[in-house]
């Protein structure tokens, strides 16, 4: 198969009025981007990158060189129809709001007038402006024009995503939806090529990189081998206790008769991986802000063919289907499949992902030179068996690595709302579809709201309310959308699910609702139940104490556990239990107002 | 495209500049028009100028709009549309087309502003002079009278010549080609002169006034010189004669002796529609009546004949069309320009365009004299070109009918439509090749 983008000793010199060679802004670069590959260039300012960017989108036409894209030349319309661009800096017209703005992109690459309302509105909420439709991108942040400028290049559906400078001016949350999006745009076909000056955020979504530095291509190649160090050794571990690293790192060096020094230090949680749970808490308070919410899932247009099997990208090797580890997980692709009882397929993938700003958060380091990484193995999101081995894996390392940071009695509980809501946004790789993801859907506040997104998503995957997704590990979490809180409200709960708020949501005086019979739970389920009733788990003296049976408990139980019995007809049958004044206390208390250690 | 380049040209300083000009303008007119101090007066000079101001306001207007789009090149705003599967010169006809529109309404808004303002003129005039308003508020067509045979006299006098050349009358040093063009030109001349006694009489065709105004009366126009020997003493006042108006087959309508005024005035003469008898054809003798060898030489124009032909607001639309059409054109020559050029640099070349399709009747009247010696058919040659390129925008002088009443010809308004569709679009395919191989985003 041809290759997307081939670039064949192009060299790019700009001239003056009188023809006179001014800069070579490219050398001869010779370069292909293959179908489904995400290429990032890296380089100094004008080392060629932009340059680059603009001969592949035909902006600039090369001195030299034979330059195709899609076979064709860059500036055929046909090609271009297939071209989505983010420029580094968002140039729109500064009077049209932000929907007038998608909507006349859509125009102008011929979408037809219902499709492109739908894709409008879609893309809108993807980027998290829906709130802001009807002001005139003039008014925008940076960030607000980094989103919609995203957003116009994805309207055309593209092909090819070109990226220059994608993150620039994006808050944490923005930077982190993007390279969510560019691992899932990669996962459905789509190719993309991106420069960037982050090169952490280069190094967590790029399939190959290239690194250019005064219009020469001095390297390229698969983002792992290019960074890893085979002469270096990490160990990641709980912290047991009486631990001492300087015994350890004594001991190691004697052991392996290390000739250097051995260091050893405690892993540190990233400021974005900080960043984005404060924020996210503050978006469950529902606060109105002008600027970008929370992203919200992906259009659903995009990646339409790659569903319909029309222009499916062939799978590389090493890679693994991507994510959409975004705040808004999107239902995981016809077709789309994620390797069970296996090690991470993907080699590039498994150490983006395993370097990736949540992982690494979550991390226990012992030694820093170096690290043994083995992942999970990983469950399939669609299926109840495949499920379990992704919450089995998901739940070992997400609380057994925020039991290294001392949160480890609220995770083991489950009642942490912090690891929830890592699960939840499915950035964390420990955070798996395990009863934690389980459990803050029908005990948090606002994730009940997601069952019925979650039931069209999550189908099979018995006992969980959200929505299911796959980690940039491949791990199995549950995802929310604080952003659309009100919309989801009234949505139909999952029949696992409505037990679950059936019973929480109940007067104490009345009978629970579910069968009272003994469930079997699992070690899991029954931490939970201990923790949903046990005294220590009191919420704080201000918040009312949730009130909660012992039987009603045990439907908690019951919808969390593992392989438990299917729902009693009686059950399916009864009507969705919207979320009362009182029941969002109770869901708020149990969640919110969790004791700290 | 159109959309947005509409909404981009509406939200411009410069429209809103215009609008303020037209309306405040127009405003000073309609209160400070005076003219000769009659109502008629103030009126003519009311809708000559502000016809004017908007078209002067309009075509600077039109010239600098444009020029938004090499903002917009700049600015990098048209990247992402360049981007798009839409062509680029598609994107440039849609951008025109949204400037077009800008300038089409705020060209309706000025003759909207004309409108009003000579419609409450008329209305705060005196009651007598309305007569005289209503033969203003008008569009009158106009039957002129034919030109004569410029080849057949030439030829007539080439004979002339051969025949005085035989008889020996005529001087060797006299070159042949200037005596020709001398007899030619005193033969002109000799017809559209009356001398002491003399007559002269006119053919003219297709008189059609509308039924809509049957009180109306017809109107003579005429301007006429007065060629007499130093000794005779033409007074201030003129020299007496009469224009007798005859229906063909009848004895006609004698009109009044007056006297003729040699200063090559525009004059009229009003005379009732009865003498046309139902048909539209009608012969004008005008008989100098003065005893004293003083000669009436009447305008190259020869003589025209006024009537009724539509109403004030249907001549404004008129003008409106004229108007929409040259400054469509204008704005596709400014787009053509933003396309190739920077956007100072676009305006300057533009203004200098548009100046010179404004002089284009001086370029022509130039181009008759040999100024440059061996440079001057070269030159020439190339001025030609240019004027054949640019279209003729002071070829109807809008403030100018208007204010006399007169009705755009249709054949005005398809020449500047067509003018301003085919040479506009010209310069806009001109501008599409450019943007299509243009660079965008390339380092400067």
């Amino acid at each position: 198969m041809s290759p997307v983008v081939d670039l064949v000793g192009v060299e790019k010199v700009f001239r003056d009025f009188w023809g006179r060679a001014r800069v070579r802004a490219l050398s001869p670069l010779t370069l292909s981007l293959e179908r489904g590959e995400v290429l990032a260039l890296l380089g100094p300012n004008g080392a060629g990158k932009s340059t680059t960017i603009k001969l592949i989108l035909g902006l600039l036409f090369p001195t030299r060189g034979a330059l195709t894209v899609f076979g064709r030349k860059p500036d055929h319309e046909s090609v271009r129809a297939k071209i989505g661009y983010l420029p580094e800096e968002t140039k729109l017209h500064a009077f049209l709001t932000a929907r007038e703005t998608l909507q006349l992109f859509g125009r102008l690459h011929g979408v037809g007038p219902r499709e492109r309302a739908r894709r409008v509105s879609e893309l809108l909420a993807m980027v998290g402006l829906g709130r802001n439709e009807h002001r005139p991108v003039g008014e925008f942040s940076k960030g607000m024009a980094r989103r919609i400028g995203l957003a116009v290049a994805l309207m055309g559906d593209p092909d090819l995503l070109i990226l220059d400078e994608p993150t620039s001016g994006l808050d944490p949350l923005g930077t982190r939806e993007i390279k969510d999006l560019i691992a899932e745009l990669r996962a459905r076909g789509r190719t993309i090529l991106l420069s960037s000056h982050l090169l952490d955020d280069v190094e967590d979504v790029a399939d190959r990189v290239g690194i250019l530095y005064g219009g020469r291509l001095v390297r390229l190649g698969a983002t792992r081998e290019l960074l890893t160090q085979g002469e270096r050794v990490r160990i990641e571990f709980a912290r047991p206790p009486g631990f001492d690293p300087k015994a350890a790192a004594r001991e190691v060096q004697a052991q392996f008769q290390v000739p250097g020094e051995v260091s050893v230090d405690n892993p540190a949680a990233r400021l974005e991986a900080l960043f984005r749970e404060v924020v996210e808490a503050a978006a469950r308070e529902r606060t109105d802000i002008s600027g970008a919410q929370l992203g919200g899932e992906l259009a659903s247009f995009l990646g339409a063919q790659a569903r319909a099997g029309l222009n499916p990208a062939p799978p590389l090797e090493g890679a693994s289907v991507p994510p959409r580890a975004g705040l808004n997980p999107a239902p995981i692709p016809e077709g789309a499949s994620v390797p069970t009882g296996q090690p991470p397929r993907g080699a590039d993938r498994e150490e983006t992902a395993g370097r990736g700003a949540y992982a690494r958060a979550a991390q226990t380091r012992v030694g820093t030179r170096a690290r043994v990484e083995t992942r999970p193995p990983i469950g399939d999101a669609r299926t109840p068996g495949g499920a379990g081995a992704g919450r089995d894996a998901g739940a070992g390392r997400g609380r057994g690595r925020w039991a290294g940071r001392g949160r480890g009695r609220d995770a083991d509980g489950g009642r942490d709302a912090g690891a929830g809501r890592d699960a939840g946004t499915g950035r964390d790789a420990g955070a798996g579809r395990d009863a934690d993801a389980g459990r803050d859907a029908g005990a948090g506040r606002g994730r009940d709201r997601r069952a019925g997104r979650g039931r069209r998503a999550g189908r099979g995957s018995r006992g969980v309310l959200l929505r299911t997704f796959v980690t940039p590990t491949g791990a199995v979490g549950a995802g929310f959308n604080p952003a659309r809180d009100d919309q989801a409200a009234d949505e139909p709960a999952e029949p696992a699910g409505r037990a679950v708020l059936a019973g929480l949501l109940a007067p104490p005086s009345t009978p629970a609702p579910v069968d009272d019979a003994p469930v079997e739970a699992s070690p899991r389920g029954r931490d939970v139940l201990t923790d949903l009733l046990s005294p220590r788990a009191a919420p704080a003296p201000d918040a009312p104490a949730p009130r909660l049976t012992r039987g009603q408990g045990r439907a908690v139980l019951g919808a969390l556990t593992e392989r438990a019995a299917p729902e009693p007809p009686a059950r399916e049958a009864a009507p969705a239990p919207k979320l009362s004044a009182a029941g969002r206390e109770v869901l708020d208390g149990l969640v919110e107002r969790k004791p700290r250690p | 495209m159109t959309a947005l380049s509409a909404r981009q040209a509406l939200r411009s300083r410069l429209v809103a500049a215009a609008l303020a000009l037209l309306v405040f303008g127009s405003l000073a007119l309609v209160r400070g028009a005076t003219g000769d101090g009659s109502a008629v007066g103030g009126l003519k000079v009311f809708l000559g100028w502000s016809q004017g101001l908007v078209t002067l306001v309009l075509s600077l207007t039109a010239l600098v709009l444009p020029l938004s789009f090499a903002g917009t090149l700049k600015r990098g705003e048209l990247t992402g549309i360049a981007l798009t599967p839409t062509p680029r010169w598609q994107v440039l006809v849609g951008w025109w087309a949204g400037v077009a529109l800008v300038l089409a309404g705020l060209a309706g808004f000025g003759q909207l502003l004309v409108y009003g303002g000579a419609r409450w003129r008329a209305l705060r005039a005196p009651e007598e002079a309305q007569p005289e308003l209503e033969l203003v508020l008008l569009a009158q067509g106009i039957v002129r009278s034919p030109q004569p045979d410029r080849a057949l006299i030439e030829a007539q006098m080439a004979q002339r010549l051969v025949s005085l050349e035989a008889q020996g009358q005529v001087p060797r040093e006299l070159d042949r080609g200037e005596a020709l063009e001398e007899l030619v030109r005193r033969e002109l001349r000799e017809r559209r002169s009356a001398g002491p006694g003399g007559r002269l009489r006119w053919s003219l065709d297709g008189i059609r006034p509308l039924a809509a105004y049957p009180e109306l009366p017809l109107q003579l126009r005429y301007r006429t010189y007065i060629d007499a020997p130093p000794e005779v003493r033409v007074p201030d006042a003129g020299v007496r004669g009469r224009f007798v108006m005859i229906p063909p087959g009848s004895s006609g309508f004698d009109g009044p002796p007056q006297r003729i005024v040699g200063r090559g005035e525009m004059r009229s003469l009003k005379f009732p529609r009865e003498v046309l008898e139902g048909g539209e054809a009608l012969e004008i003798e005008f008989q100098n009546l003065e005893s004293a060898p003083a000669t009436v030489v009447f305008a190259t124009t020869g003589i025209q004949v006024l009537y009724p032909a539509g109403g004030f607001l249907g001549n404004l639309c008129r003008a409106w069309v004229v108007l929409v059409g040259r400054l469509v054109f204008v704005a596709g020559l400014g787009l053509a320009l933003a396309a190739l050029l920077e956007g100072r640099l676009a305006v300057l070349v533009a203004a200098g365009v548009l100046a010179i399709g404004s002089a284009h009747g001086f370029l022509e009247d130039a181009l008759r004299v040999n100024v440059y010696g061996g440079l001057d058919a070269p030159l020439k040659a190339v001025v030609h070109a240019v004027l054949w390129v640019l279209p003729d925008l002071g070829r109807d002088d809008l403030g100018g009918l208007i204010s006399l009443g007169v009705q755009i010809e249709g054949a005005s308004l398809g020449y500047a439509l067509l003018d301003g569709l085919l040479r506009g679009g010209l310069c806009l395919g001109l501008g599409a090749l450019v943007l299509s191989r243009r660079e965008l985003g390339a380092i400067r």
